[in-house]
Formats: structure tokens, sequence, C-alpha cells
């Protein structure tokens, strides 16, 4: 009996062993993905020949609570029209929830040569492509597009932040300064302006942790890189930490004339941190995505006498969002009908309406009436940055100096 | 009772299979995994720089600091709270005690996310008590958010109605035939509290204190709503290091930090159940 009871532990031993190397190695490595989209990329593989079913296209983005709505949408839409040739599927990333992983999923997935892994067709800020490619550590993590199979980008106003072969833009949206009208009339116009107002008016401007939002973000990286040469805005080159210096003692200068609460300088979590501070009245001035202060004049969190502005020395960076085909999709034939779809009057219709996206086409072939809204967001003049890996160490850096501030 | 036999201990064991192959693959390999983690590098090497940094980094030191009184001040306040409010449910028969005694655990059941952005509602800076405060031409500011105050005010908030549980069980376990015959003999109420009410419950306060300590030096939802930028807690710091810089080593040496962190507090669990039964013998 001893010997049988020694034998179902050695036996259960091996089992739980077993089921623990499984499961952690599995997370260290690829989450979801490799399971998750098996079944959804089954459908192109076994039906290569004639067969008139249309072929699954997995599309994976990451972004706040509104890209999720859009693409729900634009696919519902897409989906819905007999002429598409492909059947569209949503993999979204919840920013907050895991956003780094996306580009961490796709590095694992190509440093580990999956090809079936389902990152078919990717969404993503022109400015952040390169920490993808950074992380995977290969120019090849994204095809060069076949433009001949999209004949809507003959449509395409505006250039892209990142290489141009690889990627299609069909949206642009700029991190901007919202503010009251009311409650402040003649709002500065420049940085040093900028910097006298907040100075003028302890408590009443705001930004949230640049790790957390991409509005805080923009706005950390915009003062950092103002006066720096032009080359180091899109550069993942150490050596312009050097350069920080200057950036980082405004950033130290302000600090004392943000918003405080319980006697302390408090820098929100998340883009919807500062935008809460601006509905509730706390602060009056705060950079913000353009698309996120549209949607909340529109919903009515916001009052319409909200405004926009930008600084005429330096703007707060914007980007282009593209659709860039990952050299480890299943099927990049699949993928150039839908982002044609999105690059349509009608494609943008649905960005315009949905999110307040700013058009990549010209704004007159979109039929809508909130189109005036986006007019004075001209993507051309965006002001770019794009730092790859290098905005990770901007965001430690921050948290280090900034953030400890007594 | 029947004798046990091979095939009884085969069904003992089966049944006890799929638990043991669970907590073997998803608590202990993964703990056995973090420790070795913790003690590599980026590389795979072996190496102590994790551990170095954390104890010699002026931030992680400020963390660990701060997660350590902000736990404690938790603990300190929601037991002497619990304390005072089971003893008025214990010796208090009014309608209102019974009124208290059915309501009191009503927080437990507010789900940890909703409960946190009730108050922050109420007690932000333009919250419902400064709109209020407005109506009266003043302007008052809780000042409770985004610093040390809020969590310890948000933690009692969950662990008050926990700990009053625990103690309120160990005082109505004390017969009330005790407290009247010290009372006969003469005792003043407060010589029958600290000579027969306090060493009766004792060992359940310092449970309760041991409960309340684990689930506050790891929490998470609460100091990343309502904490301060710097410094952080360190669930909220683990969750920088490991999402946001993906610092997987490091992340690894801090999860055995809060580990080793949260076995302190075990150790006093359990030496206190010990000792109960040797107490118990000497009756």
């Amino acid at each position: 009996m001893k010997r049988l009871l020694s034998l179902t532990m050695v036996l259960f031993l091996a089992l739980g062993l077993l089921a623990g190397c499984g499961t952690p190695a599995a997370e260290e490595t690829t989450p979801p993905p490799t399971e998750q989209p098996q079944q959804q990329t089954a459908a192109p593989v076994e039906t290569a020949p004639p067969v008139v079913e249309k072929p699954t296209v997995t599309l994976w983005t990451t972004g706040s609570q509104n890209l999720s709505d859009l693409f729900a949408k634009a696919i519902e839409a897409y989906n819905a029209r007999p002429e598409s040739t492909a059947v569209m599927e949503l993999q979204f990333i919840m920013s907050g929830t895991g956003e780094a992983t996306l580009s961490d999923r796709m590095a694992a997935a190509y440093k580990t040569s999956q090809t079936d892994a389902g990152f078919d067709l990717i969404a993503e800020n022109s400015t952040a492509l390169q920490g993808y490619v950074d992380a995977a550590g290969s120019d090849d993590l994204f095809v060069k597009m076949d433009f001949s199979k999209i004949p809507n980008y003959n449509n395409v106003l505006i250039k892209s932040a990142f290489d141009n072969e690889k990627v299609v833009p069909y949206r642009g949206t700029t991190v901007v300064f919202a503010y009251d009208t009311e409650r402040v009339p003649s709002p500065p116009t420049t940085w040093a302006e900028l910097t006298q107002w907040i100075k003028d008016h302890p408590g009443r401007f705001a930004y949230n942790v640049p790790s957390t939002g991409g509005a805080g973000g923009g706005f950390v990286s915009t003062a950092v890189y103002k006066d720096m040469p032009v080359e180091a805005k899109t550069s993942n080159d150490e050596k312009w930490m050097a350069e920080w210096t200057a950036g980082f003692n405004w950033l130290t200068e302000i600090h004392p004339y943000l918003y405080q609460s319980g006697g302390a300088v408090v820098y929100p979590n998340k883009n919807q941190g500062t935008l809460d501070l601006l509905i509730n009245k706390e602060v009056d001035i705060i950079p913000a995505w353009a698309d996120q202060i549209l949607t909340n004049v529109a919903s009515g969190t916001l009052p319409a006498t909200t405004a926009m502005m930008q600084l005429g020395d330096a703007s707060l960076n914007g980007t282009d969002v593209v659709f860039a085909i990952p050299s480890i999709g299943a099927n990049a034939e699949a993928c150039y009908d839908f982002i044609n779809f999105m690059i349509s009057p009608e494609g943008q219709k649905i960005c315009l309406e949905t999110i307040y996206a700013v058009p990549v086409i010209d704004p007159a072939a979109i039929d809508s009436d909130v189109v005036e809204k986006v007019l004075g967001l001209d993507v051309s003049k965006f002001s770019v940055i794009s730092l790859g890996d290098l905005g990770k160490k901007l965001n430690e850096k921050w948290d280090a100096e900034i953030a400890t501030i007594k | 009772m029947q004798k046990r036999t091979w095939k009884t201990n085969l069904f003992i064991v089966l049944m006890l299979l799929p638990a043991l192959v669970l907590s073997l693959g998803i608590i202990a390999y993964p703990m056995l995994n973090t420790l070795v983690k913790s003690f590599r590098d980026a590389e795979g090497a072996f190496t102590l720089e994790n551990y170095r940094f954390l104890f010699t980094d002026k931030i992680a030191l400020d963390n660990i600091w701060f997660t350590f009184w902000v736990t404690a001040a938790t603990v300190l306040l929601a037991i002497a709270f619990a304390y005072v409010l089971s003893l008025y449910l214990r010796f208090s028969e009014g309608k209102i005690s019974r009124l208290i005694g059915s309501l009191y655990l009503l927080p437990r059941f507010v789900p940890t996310l909703v409960a946190i952005y009730a108050m922050m509602t109420v007690v932000r800076d333009s919250g419902f008590l400064n709109r209020v405060s407005q109506l009266f031409g003043a302007s008052f500011k809780p000042g409770l958010l985004f610093n040390p105050k809020g969590i310890i005010m948000m933690n009692l908030w969950f662990n008050i109605p926990f700990a009053a549980m625990i103690v309120s069980a160990s005082l109505s376990a004390i017969p009330n035939s005790v407290v009247e015959s010290a009372r006969d003999v003469g005792a003043h109420k407060l010589s029958v509290f600290f000579r027969m009410i306090l060493p009766l419950s004792i060992k359940d306060v310092l449970i309760a204190m041991t409960f309340v300590f684990m689930s506050n030096i790891s929490s998470f939802t609460t100091p990343y709503l309502i904490g301060p930028n710097h410094p952080m807690m360190l669930g909220v710091y683990l969750r920088r290091q490991f999402s946001t810089y993906m610092n997987y080593e490091l992340s690894a040496a801090l999860s055995v930090v809060i580990f080793l962190f949260s076995s302190v507090s075990a150790v006093v669990y359990l030496y206190t159940n010990l000792k109960q039964k040797e107490w118990e013998k000497v009756n």
C-alpha cells in the first residue's frame, strides 16, 4: 500500500510540474495571441482555393475605449458590405491594462518566428511604431505595402512620420492645450507666456503622469524636445539624453505651481485624470488629446465654451495613426481591402463621427456635419516626436526626477 | 469507524489530486519561479543586484518605508475603531446598537472599485462635500485624495467592518456570567475590561491585525487610484516596474520582498494560534 501511495505521489508531483511548466512559460514568452487566433486564422489557411468563403483578418490595436468603439463600428460596417473581400475581427488591448504588451506580444511572436500568431494587421500611432521595431529588434517587423491594391491611397493627403512604404495613415490625432474660454479669456500664446501664466495662476494647470497617457507624455516630450535639434525628435539614439536637462529644469521650475490637493502637487494618472480636473473646474488649462476634448464637448461633459490651442513656438506633438502589416501575419493580401475601406470617404466618415478623428483625405469629400470641428487641426502641420525605446527612458527619468520633488 | 483500506486511501488521494495539482501549478511553481528569477539579471546570470537596488535606491526605499507606515497606521486605526465598535455592539442593548450591528458589515458587500469611486466623488476637492460647502458660501477642500490620508481613510472603510467581525465574534464568546461575577465581587468597569475582556479577546485582535496587515501591505487598487505620485505603495510600484519598465527580474525581487513582509504577519498569526492551545491547557 505504501508503494502505491508513493507511486501516486510521484505521479501527481510530475503532473504538477508539467502543469506548472505549461502555464508560466507561456506567460513569459507569448501571452494569449498564440492560442486565441488559432481559430481566427484557421479560415484563410483552410480555404485557400476557389471557394467563395472570405478570409478572416485579425486587426490588433490598443488605446482608450473610444478606439474600441471606432473599430467595432468600422468593422461592423465593413463586414456588412457584400463587396468586402475579407472578414475582419478585432483584438483590442485597453491602454493601462497591458498597453505595453501589444508591442511585446508582437516582439515575442517575431523573435520566435511564429507566422500564425494572428497579427495580420495593426493600427497604431506612427510615432509608436519605432518602439515596436525596437522591441522586435528588426526593421523587417513590418512589410512593404503594395499600394496598387489600395486605390484610395491616391487620395491620402498626408505623409506618415514612419516609413511611408510600410504604412497607410487613416487618421490624425494631436495633443492640444484645452481650456475654457470663459475662465481663460486670453490664453498664453508662447511657451514663455505659458510659464508666466502657470506662475500667475498657481494650481490651475495640470498634466498627467507621462507613462500613464499620451497627453501628459506629449506635453513632457514637447517640453523636453522643443529646443533640441530637429533630428533628435525622431531619433532613438541615447546620446540625446544629455540634452534633456533644460527641459527637465523647466518641468521642475513649473512644478510648484501645478494642480494641488491636500497641500501637495499632484499629477493625475491617465489622460482621463486631467480631463476630470478640467471637467470639474479644478484646473483651467490642460494638455489633452484633441479627439477626447471634442468627444467630451459633444457629450456635454465639457462646456461648449471649451477651446483648443497650440503655442506658437512649438506645438504639442501629434501623430498620424496608421495601418501596418506585420511580416508575421498570415495573410497580407487580405488586409488591403479593409485598409482601402478605412481611407475611403465612407470609412473616414466613421472615424470622424465616432472619435472626431482628423481625416487624412480632403475633408470636403466627407459628407458629415461634424467635419468643421476638426478643420483647424491640420495633420501635415503636426509636430512629430517619435523616440522609440528612448520614450520609455524619458518616462523613467520623469518618474525619478519630477514625481519625487517634495 | 471503519478501518481505512488502501482503496479508501486511494480514493482520498484521488479526491485531493485536482486541488494539489492546481495549487502546485498555479501557486507553488510560479512562486519558485519568481524566487529564482529574483536572483537573476536580464541575461539570466546569478546576481544580488535586484535586492541591492531595492534596499539602496532612494525611491525604492521611500516606497518601502511609505508602504510600511501606511499599512501600520491602517492596522492600528482599523483595530482601534473595530474594537470600540465591537465593545459597543457587545455590551449595549439599544435599538441603535442592533441597527448598527446589522449594518456595519455592509461595506464588505460593496465592490472595491465602486466604493473607491464613490468615496472619490464625495471627498475630492471639487466633490460632494465641496459643493455642499459652496451652498453656504465657503469652499471646503478636504484635500484627502492623492496622499496617504486618502489611502488610510479608504483602507479603514474596507477594514473596520472586517476587523469588527472577528473581534465581535471573540467578544460574544465571553459569557455574561464572567463579567457579572467579576462585577459582583466589586470589580471596577475598567478592571473588568483590562483583566478579563481584553485578555480574553487579545488573541483574536492579533489575528485580525495580521489579516488587515496582509491584505493592505500588497494593496493596489486603492493606492493606484487615490495615492500620491511619490512615494507610492509597493503594489503600485510593482506594477510600474513590471508593466511600464518591463523590469521583470526587479519585479520578481520586489514580489519576494512583499511576500516576506506578509510572512512576518503570517508568523505572528501562527504563533498566536499555537499560544492559544497552551493557554487552553492551563485552564
